[in-house]
């Protein structure tokens, strides 16, 4: 829906309380006549075209010509000049208001002759007042460690005059980014230099005292330990409903999706200490350049969020706007899954100078939270009643009467049950308990196909998803976790491999038949930095080798194996200041006797671990030069052949070859005949379904509502499972569920 | 009913519990692991004669359907392309019968040496307690829950996926 009404240009679009805040672009060629360009979209995982119910609104607002918006706080923007970068006003949106700063003293420089610093945070700690008398209000400027404050005044010929102070706290000196306010106290995220050491990321409190700005404290920032290494990490605070809160984000690919981890904590006010949180209690954050905000979020059921009064922003989510971006990323805190969306497709230009999120009217939450519980308890009370009738209706349905069936029928019947049946059909009596093996016969058919297992926490339940089971039902299964959270590497015939985030333990374990062991750790082996894992066979095999990917040194390929029973780690390191090979991150595959492996330009590399100690290595070229700006990469093997899935950046395009062993040469294949291929960065498996319309098909690990995504080799478009029909132009709008793996004990 | 279309080949009788005669031709017949038994035997000691086998244990209603099953399959034999519409017609032919039916069947199938129905079978109930709780489970078989909460307590601890 556009509006391009000219009288109407020139006025903000309305918003009324409890609305969620626009996401506003700023682009055009003009350097002084913006166009603003105002959004909001609805994350619903019902409508297919993410496009079709966003509102958007054009707009050339006459009082942000030649500005920049550089905050909003309690209704007031904060606009600094394009061309003069020493001015700075304020615009009351809902007043039409406006008040011209006299300039800056100075811009700061990082030393004579050298660059400007760039405004790296604002704060207006209260409205703005008429008088003098109350002395609340200061907006304060942060370019890194030198601050500019001053009191603003409406009053007319009201003297407003520029501090400028250096934020130094104990011989540190602290350079401050976004900043959030609360009770007069500003909080913000800042890297501490200190004189003589490193420099550490810190959060740091402030407060104006007898006219000075004084740094209250200063604590260690709950951060996130992260494994990769070349990533981008992104630092928020914000504060909602009375509390204030922190937000790391880590995005491991400059345009990639995956962001490996994200996390929020709560200031717990009586302590001062950050407690972590892992549900925003129905509200939805909003994170981006020029600063962050929130709204109540609408319920994840989609037929909720469809309606006219919904937000169309979900509940418990963080909202990523990245600067100068036009993809906008959904954290679920609640799911623990990432999907990225297109806000707006249509920008009449591709550049956007800038972007943020701007709450014209406050967020009522005290109103709001009643409602809210209110909103909740009506829920439950349905939920109940829905319950009971359920119930009756169980009671009415005929039985089977399975009882009166010979004994070795029970056992027969259950050969046919899949896993997700197979333990509650044995939980069921005590007959069925003693007919029926505790562990699965391997001629059982419980897996057809490989299933999606997805941990929505870190207390042990997690989301089962079979692709051939084609409608939107899941299992739920309440898994024995270790103490402490971890993450699966690696996943191949019912074998996984986890790695315990605080013990640091690596270990193989299968979970049905619960047989594990730990490999041997030694100093070589830094566990948070690996990137990729592989069995060549079964890992209690005394054949076994398991060999493990490090993260390249630059110009270093490092690999560690080891050979089954053997207590230490063997290492390869391989010259590559020629090649500059970078292994990817998805799970190398054993094949003919050699692991092979994808680097992140698609390149093929081939390790042999040969008798007496000796390795060889090799890299083969990639199939074509049009293959980059890879989304995802993916080595499995199907019907005896070494295969390579490369999916474009957002899955654009999807292509599949065929490594030719003994020509050393790439095949392009269009059709996996009866096969199809289910591909994630841990586990890859193919597999010739019984269901004939599974094949020819490539199951990413990606879904949307709770149905998984695929890609057609024959329509050569994605779908979703049991929707085939539609089709997605690309990726965005899928969600990534982001501690998931594949999961299959192959009978064959 | 089984019917006596193609005369060339040789037929035996079957009878069911209930007395009632079928006439089988013996490329349906052999479907039936049991029924395939008795005419080999028959054919070893030189028999010309209209074999008679009785079905101690199916009635004709069953024995009807089951007869009906061979004769399809029997049809789809020697026939490899059509199997995806084969199983279409077996989906097809277990949906129309009430759980007792299929219980019934499924009983037939074991006692005749059917293996193909037999599996389907098996196949159709597991399929039926899809998605299903294992309160809806005792439900759907008639069961009563003989646990005590303790044991139950470890089945379920059991029955848990074990990541450490």
């Amino acid at each position: 829906m556009e509006n391009n009404d000219d009288s109407d240009r020139c006025r903000l679009p309305s918003q009324s309380i409890g609305d969620p805040p626009w996401l506003v672009y700023t682009h055009g060629k003009s350097k002084k006549k913006k166009i603003q360009t105002f959004c909001k979209f609805t994350d619903s995982n019902n409508n297919n075209n993410n496009n079709n119910n966003n509102i958007v609104y054009i707009k050339s607002i006459p009082e942000l010509r030649g500005k920049k918006i550089r905050g909003t706080f309690h209704g007031w923007l904060v606009l600094r000049d394009v061309n003069n970068r020493k001015m700075f006003s304020l615009w009351n949106i809902a007043r039409s208001q406006s008040l011209d700063l006299p300039p800056l003293p100075y811009l700061p420089t990082f030393g004579i002759n050298e660059g400007e610093i760039p405004l790296s945070g604002v704060v207006l700690t209260a409205p703005i007042p008429n008088t003098s008398t109350t002395a609340d209000c200061v907006l304060l400027l942060f370019f890194n460690f030198q601050v500019f404050w001053c009191r603003p005044r409406l009053r007319r010929n009201a003297r407003i005059n520029w501090v400028a102070q250096k934020l130094v706290f104990d011989g540190k000196i602290l350079c401050v980014a976004q900043a959030a306010i609360l009770k007069g106290v500003i909080y913000s995220w800042a890297k501490v230099v200190a004189t003589d050491g490193p420099i550490r990321l810190q959060v740091v409190s402030m407060r104006m005292v007898d006219g000075e700005l004084k740094v209250l404290s200063l604590q260690h920032a709950p951060i996130i330990s992260c494994k990769h290494t070349c990533i981008r990490t992104y630092f928020y605070v914000l504060e909602s409903c009375g509390l204030l809160y922190l937000v790391n984000l880590y995005l491991p690919h400059e345009d990639g999706n995956i962001i490996s981890v994200s996390k929020v904590w709560e200031l717990d006010p009586p302590t001062e200490n950050w407690v972590e949180v892992k549900c925003l209690n129905g509200r939805a954050f909003f994170l981006g350049p020029c600063g962050s905000t929130w709204c109540w979020g609408s319920d994840n059921d989609s037929t909720v969020s469809s309606s006219s009064s919904s937000v169309g922003y979900r509940k418990d989510c963080l909202y990523l706007a990245l600067d100068k971006k036009r993809i906008l990323y959904s954290y679920s805190l609640a799911e623990r899954s990432m999907t990225p969306f297109q806000t707006y497709q249509n920008l009449q230009t591709s550049v956007v100078s800038e972007n943020y999120w701007l709450n014209v009217k406050p967020q009522h939450y005290r109103l709001a939270a009643i409602q809210d519980r209110k909103e909740h308890n009506r829920k439950t009370q349905i939920h109940i009643i829905e319950e009971k009738v359920a119930d009756e209706g169980t009671e009415a349905t005929e039985s089977l009467l399975i009882s009166i069936l010979p004994t070795d029928m029970i056992s027969l019947i259950s050969e046919h049950l899949h896993l997700f049946e197979y333990r509650n059909f044995r939980a069921s009596c005590k007959m069925f308990r003693s007919l029926v093996s505790p562990l699965p016969k391997r001629t059982n058919k419980l897996l057809p196909v490989p299933i999606l297992i997805f941990f929505t926490t870190d207390d042990g339940q997690c989301r089962m998803i079979d692709p051939s089971r084609d409608d939107d039902s899941y299992y739920c299964n309440h898994l024995q976790l270790p103490e402490y959270p971890f993450t699966v590497h690696f996943c191949k015939d019912g074998w996984i491999v986890i790695h315990d985030r605080q013990l640091v333990s690596l270990k193989y374990l299968n979970p049905l038949t619960r047989v594990k062991q730990d490999f041997p750790l030694d100093e070589d082996l830094k566990i948070s930095d690996l990137k990729s894992f592989g069995f060549s066979t079964n890992p209690t095999s005394p054949d076994c080798v398991t060999v493990v990917f490090d993260h390249d040194d630059f110009g270093l390929v490092l690999i560690h194996y080891i050979q089954y029973g053997d207590q230490k780690w063997k290492d390869c390191r391989l010259e590559n200041q020629v090649d500059f090979f970078f292994a990817g991150y998805s799970c190398p595959l054993y094949f003919a006797g050699a692991f092979y492996v994808l680097g992140v330009d698609g390149r093929l590399g081939e390790f042999k671990v040969l008798g007496d100690g000796q390795q060889s290595w090799r890299i083969y070229k990639k199939p074509t030069t049009r293959i980059k700006y890879l989304h995802s990469y993916h080595l499995v093997e199907c019907h005896g052949d070494l295969l390579a899935v490369f999916i474009g950046h957002m899955g654009t395009w999807v292509e599949v070859y065929k490594f030719n062993l003994s020509k050393r040469k790439w095949i392009q294949v269009k059709s996996l005949g009866n096969y199809c291929l289910f591909v994630s960065n841990s586990s890859s498996f193919s597999a010739e379904p019984t269901e004939a319309w599974m094949r020819n098909r490539i199951y990413v690990p990606r879904i949307k509502g709770n149905r998984i995504v695929f890609y057609s080799l024959d329509t050569c478009k994605f779908h979703v499972s049991g929707i085939e029909d539609d089709s997605l132009v690309n990726l965005f709008g899928t969600t990534e569920p982001l501690h998931c793996f594949w999961f299959w004990e192959n009978c064959a | 009913m089984a019917s006596s279309s193609s005369s060339s080949l040789s037929r035996v009788v079957v009878k069911s519990s209930d007395n009632n005669l079928f006439v089988v031709n013996k490329k349906v017949a052999s479907q039936s692991q049991l029924l395939k038994q008795c005419i080999d035997n028959m054919e070893e000691k030189g028999t010309n004669d209209v074999i008679l086998i009785p079905l101690s244990n199916v009635t004709s209603n069953i024995l009807t359907l089951v007869l009906e099953y061979c004769e399809k399959h029997a049809d789809f034999a020697d026939d490899d392309n059509n199997n995806q519409e084969l199983k279409q017609w077996d989906h097809e032919f277990l949906k129309k019968f009430d759980y007792a039916t299929l219980n019934s069947l499924t009983m037939a199938a074991d006692y005749m040496v059917t293996k193909s129905l037999l599996n389907l079978c098996c196949q159709f109930i597991a399929d039926s307690i899809k998605d299903l709780t294992v309160q809806q489970i005792r439900q759907i078989f008639d069961i009563k829950n003989d646990f005590t909460p303790q044991e139950e307590a470890d089945i379920k601890n059991e029955n848990a996926w074990a990541f450490r």
